[in-house]
């Protein structure tokens, strides 16, 4: 009979490799990076409001940039499960001359606990976080290491900009994928010259533990240096877009800003904005938002000339009839104007329908049933009379 | 006629009683009661009496009382004896006097957690107080898993979800991990072989994160009745476990009746169709509007029994919804209204596949039929438990088929009633099994050097194994996981998998349905092009498999008859780990490698069971890994006999032992194959070969290398003994089978066997 080696080997066969361990002093890594400020895109001027504006749903109730803990981290997966570890941990801060960024690595996994621990106590010194995907990511995983590590501190918990949710409502609908390189290179101008693709950083760092070759992780550490330089001009850029949309060039982008605008209040602005945006190439995006805005608070009458000028510029399919529909049957209780806009919108699907597919007029339907209804039921009445 | 009637004049009926080989009547029994505990929270007594439970039966005070002292226990009692109480009570009183207590419920699938958590909800309800009890499975959305994390009082989940869901996310789960008080499993029974396996594993590693969080729960199991729930609570918790056997609810009179069909055909020893037979007793109940079980072995066979009952009751417009078909494959909503209808008394028959042996609650039915020995004692008793309410008179009617397992236990009732059930078997140490869970185990929490994973586990080997596999990483007296992978993706804690093909209905193209699913290794089977699929009764033809997309497009047809596919099976050896001379040949025990082929299926008369015909089918073969046992018989033992006689004399032994290994081992006869080969392409001599039906293999087969020559002296004691002339489907298979001299080469070849 074999060994139970033996045997394993037969279950899922690979050799064997020998390694050497590695030399230990310092508790874990730490290189640390100075950038200038001018380098960062005016962070120092950002100021609440334009977070806010952001983020509306930010949770923090002071914003001052030398109090912000910019932060990316490298995983050993994206599994996001127990045993996934940020092996890298990059932070950055405003200094008196400008951002300094620290890099930690964990040089082997026990050096895990003590570069927490110091991580733990950065937090505890800062405001705010701010990273790029750390609402799903970063901060759950880190959260995730500290339970395991016994540091009773919930990274989650803390105020904190994601700049993914923020880039997203601006430049989602021009970009289509909003990663951050791509943001760089869009939105910053910048180009990264043989960044070593995220996908490969886990493999990567395997090897490392392997041989103990430090220089494997310059790459990785290349990278993420990168990603936390351009946490902080991504933030000043945005809180910019905020403060002054005029500086957008991109119909698509200030149709962004204006949606999220819109959600914390500033209605009057939104208005003039989405109205300019009716010239240009998302017009009927623009126009949906105008009528709806004024839907909400009740100004028909620039609602229905909103409706009319989209159906006009045949813009929105059946959308604009059927708000009039509605319009029309519930407010101004003109049924029969009520089933012309109701049969506009069946004529409006039905012509769609060659390019939009097998189009589902079963609610336009019930619609103009229901209005043919109430149409007899009005006539009876009169006939009554 | 009510049953006690129809009992009655069974009784008097010559034409059924001389096919009835044992009739065994169990006496009715008065209900133990003893009062409520003064520990428990007095709110749980109070709410009980508003629905009419004033006092509990012995065994559930005996579970509180020693859930109390902090034992873990397993519960045993028949269907309807209240068991659910047994668990619920010393929750939910920890519950109320401590609000950060958390308890996990553990069912074997997710149809049962549904229903037994109804039941749960209802008496949290009725108290009105804040014990938050929530479903965490595959089907729970996203948004709610927070809420389930964060504030769940009890969890109720399934091994499954546990493996992959939560074990491998515990931080997500601190509150439940830090406070948890009770670990629920309930249907133990259900957890033998590799499924029992892994989730023995999946404990250990819930328990080594307990450990982490500084918790220690209890356990509370519940099986139904096998010989050995002790041993096996024991062997899947890793604890020492109070076992509660003693039932104290009331039960009925109950009626256990064998039936054995008539013999048509004496010299070939044929008797008449099971089918039939059970169709008829189905029948005669149904007539006299007697609620109704009946047990069918192979979906195919419930379908059969569920069209012929259909056609019986139809109502003039033919409706035929008082009998209907359940199984597995039937879409959940379609099983949860067929469930109600049983509870609610509408539905007056349900014909199942052993879907229902498990604790889903369909109320109390009246009387019993099976179709064919179910297979183990403990599953026989299990099904005739669904018959009986708490004070009146149930029927089981056992109706044999030709199988000679069958045969065995009907002419041998001393035998079923003398001997225990099954014993419920798993092995968590199984290396296979093992090295998974490690892994899992490794990417949960960094295992320390020197941890034990599991008693009498060599941890330290096979974290070793890992790290030269460069899974693992050591260093700093730790082992951690160094791979992107997330292990339990990769580990199924069932041997089937779970990827399943849909079943479309084309009937009406502009409407297809969905009509049911089917796993993987049964597609081949039932779903190959142009066979005829039967769904609660109605049949439809397959139009086409699509085996990449995992969709079977089905046509409702109406015609006469029934397929039935040929499976082609072959075993290739991979690897040799023991081996001894046996006679002049071997005895060994490895890893081999099945293979399944469909390659034709035969069609069959509905009412007559006759060939019609038969086509090809042309699917890609299904593949294996598993252990084996083989016998390689040289020249000593197969001397002086032709080619034709030893063929037949192989044979004949393999379709004894398929029928004797089950008793033996103690499992179901799926849980092994036979095989045999006149002359072995491994062994080069004629080779009789045994290996287990689950991928990785499961140590039955081990165990039938340690038996050595042992079971041949019962194949030559059952084939001496049986009076049949040449072979008969009790022994060793029909002369037509094994040939004129079949039954005798048999004979020999255990004779010169045993005398080794």
């Amino acid at each position: 009979m074999r060994s139970l080696r033996e045997r394993l080997k037969a279950v899922s066969g690979a050799p064997p490799v020998q390694r050497a361990a590695p030399p230990q002093r310092e508790p874990f890594f730490c290189r640390e990076h100075l950038v200038a400020l001018e380098e960062l895109g005016g962070i120092e001027q950002t100021a609440l409001d334009e977070v806010l504006a952001c983020d509306p749903l930010f949770a923090g109730s002071t914003w001052d940039a030398r109090r912000l803990l910019f932060l990316d981290t490298e995983t050993t997966g994206l599994s996001g499960g127990a045993g996934t570890l940020a092996f890298e941990i990059g932070v950055g801060f405003i200094g008196e001359r400008g951002m300094v960024i620290r890099q930690y690595v964990m040089r082997d996994y026990h050096e895990e606990a003590a570069m927490l621990q110091e991580i733990a106590g950065l937090f505890e010194r800062f405001d705010t976080v701010v990273t790029f995907n750390g609402k799903s990511f970063d901060l759950p995983l880190l959260e995730s290491r500290m339970v395991m590590n016994r540091i009773r501190l919930k990274p989650t918990q803390l105020p904190h900009l994601d700049l993914l949710h923020a880039a997203r409502r601006v430049y989602k609908l021009r970009l289509g994928r909003c990663n951050l390189a791509s943001l760089e290179e869009a939105v910053l101008g910048q180009r990264r010259e043989d960044d070593l693709p995220g996908a490969l950083v886990p493999q990567r760092y395997f090897e490392y533990l392997k041989t103990k070759e430090f220089a494997l992780l310059e790459d990785v550490l290349r990278h993420n240096l990168q990603d936390v330089k351009s946490l902080a001009q991504l933030t000043a850029h945005l809180c910019a877009v905020y403060r002054q949309p005029s500086l957008l060039t991109h119909a698509e982008d200030m149709f962004g800003v204006g949606r999220t605008i819109m959600r914390s209040g500033r209605t009057k602005e939104v208005r003039a904005f989405f109205k300019i945006l009716g010239h240009s190439s998302i017009s009927p995006q623009a126009h949906m938002h105008l009528a709806a805005s004024y839907k909400k608070d009740r100004e028909w009458a620039d609602a229905v000339q909103i409706c009319r000028t989209m159906i006009s510029r045949g813009e929105g399919g059946a959308w604009p009839y059927i708000e009039l529909a509605k319009y029309y049957e519930h407010i101004a209780g003109d049924i029969p104007q009520a089933l012309v806009c109701a049969k506009g919108a069946l004529i409006s699907t039905l012509n769609a329908a060659p390019i939009a597919g097998e189009p589902d007029c079963t609610p336009i339907f019930r619609r103009i049933d229901r209005l043919n209804r109430r149409l007899s039921a009005l006539q009876g009445k009169k006939e009554d009379f | 006629m009510n049953l006690e009637q129809l009992i009655d004049r069974l009784k008097h009926t010559p034409s059924f009683m001389e096919n009835v080989t044992h009739w065994e009547t169990i006496p009715a029994k008065q209900a133990e009661y003893e009062e409520f505990p003064a520990w428990l929270d007095a709110r749980i007594p109070l709410v009980l009496a508003k629905r009419g439970v004033y006092r509990l039966y012995s065994h559930q005070r005996r579970a509180l009382d020693l859930a109390a002292e902090g034992k873990n226990i397993c519960v045993v009692t028949p269907t309807a004896s209240g068991k659910t109480m047994c668990y619920n009570l010393p929750v939910l009183s920890a519950i109320l006097q401590n609000p950060d207590a958390r308890a996990l419920y553990l069912f074997p699938t997710k149809a049962l957690s549904a229903d037994q958590v109804s039941e749960l909800y209802e008496l949290i309800e009725a108290m009105g107080v804040d014990v938050k009890t929530f479903t965490y499975d595959g089907d729970t959305p996203a948004a709610a898993r927070r809420a389930v994390r964060q504030a769940g009082h009890i969890v109720v989940t399934n091994p499954d979800m546990l493996h992959s869901g939560i074990l491998p996310h515990h931080t997500k789960w601190v509150k439940l991990f830090e406070n948890l008080r009770y670990i629920v499993i309930d249907e133990i029974h259900a957890y033998r072989g590799v499924f029992g396996s892994n989730l023995a594993n999946v404990i250990r590693r819930l328990m080594r994160l307990c450990r982490f969080y500084g918790s220690n729960p209890q356990f509370i199991c519940c099986s139904a009745t096998i010989a050995n729930p002790g041993e096996l609570a024991r062997t899947l918790i890793g604890r020492p476990v109070e076992l509660i056997d003693r039932s104290g609810a009331a039960s009925g009179e109950k009626h256990i009746v064998f039936y054995n069909p008539p013999v048509v055909n004496r010299q070939l020893g044929i008797r008449k169709s099971v089918l039939q037979e059970t169709l008829s007793i189905a029948s005669m109940l149904v007539d006299n509007d007697i609620s109704a079980i009946v047990f069918g072995k192979s979906r195919l066979t419930v379908e059969v029994l569920t069209r012929h009952l259909k056609e019986r009751v139809k109502d003039p417009l033919g409706n035929a919804g008082r009998v209907r078909g359940y199984r597995g494959g039937y879409l959940p909503t379609l099983r949860r209204e067929i469930e109600r209808g049983l509870r609610q008394g509408e539905i007056r028959a349900v014909v199942s596949t052993n879907a229902l042996e498990l604790g889903i609650d369909i109320g109390q039915l009246d009387a019993c039929v099976m179709c064919g020995y179910p297979g183990s004692i403990a599953s026989t008793w299990q099904e005739a438990g669904r018959a009986g309410r708490r004070k009146n008179t149930a029927l089981t009617v056992l109706v044999a088929s030709s199988s000679a397992l069958d045969q065995y236990i009907v002419s041998h009732p001393s035998y079923f009633f003398g001997q225990s059930p099954e014993n419920a078997l798993i092995h968590p140490d199984n290396l296979y099994v093992l090295l998974g869970h490690v892994k899992c185990a490794a990417y949960e929490l960094p295992f320390e050097q020197g941890e034990d994973y599991a008693q009498g586990v060599s941890t330290g080997e096979l974290l070793d194994y890992l790290c030269e596999e460069q899974i693992l990483h050591l260093t700093g007296g730790r082992y951690y996981w160094m791979a992107e992978e997330f292990p339990a993706a990769d580990l199924s804690l069932r041997s089937v998998t779970s990827e399943n093909f849909l079943i479309i209905d084309i009937t009406r193209p502009e409407h297809r349905v969905v009509i049911g699913e089917m796993d993987r290794y049964t597609v081949p089977m039932l779903l190959h092009e142009h066979a005829i699929y039967m769904h609660e009764g109605q049949q439809y033809q397959v139009e086409k498999l699509d085996f990449t997309e995992k969709k079977a497009y089905v046509r409702s047809v109406d015609v006469d008859y029934y397929t039935d596919a040929d499976l082609n099976t072959s075993v290739k050896v991979l690897d040799v780990l023991k081996e001894q001379p046996f006679g002049g040949g071997s005895l060994a025990y490895g890893e081999v490698l099945v293979t399944w082929l469909v390659t034709m299926f035969k069609k069959f008369k509905l009412d007559t069971q006759e060939t019609l015909g038969f086509g090809p089918v042309d699917l890609p073969e299904l593949e294996m890994p598993t252990t084996a046992c083989w016998w390689a018989l040289d020249e000593t033992l197969t001397g002086g006999l032709s080619m034709d006689d030893l063929q037949g004399g192989m044979l004949g032994i393999a379709n004894a032992l398929r029928q004797i290994l089950p008793l033996y081992l103690m499992c179901s006869a799926r849980d092994i194959c036979v095989q045999y080969r006149v002359r072995d392409p491994f062994t080069k001599l004629p080779t009789i070969l045994v290996f287990d039906n689950y991928a990785g293999g499961i140590g039955l087969s081990e165990r039938v290398y340690g038996m050595r020559s042992l079971i041949f002296r019962d194949v030559y004691e059952m084939v001496g003994g049986c009076g049949c002339e040449a072979g008969c489907p009790s022994c060793v298979g029909p002369a037509a089978e094994v040939g004129e001299r079949g039954k005798q080469t048999a004979l020999l070849l255990a004779e010169r066997i045993m005398n080794l």
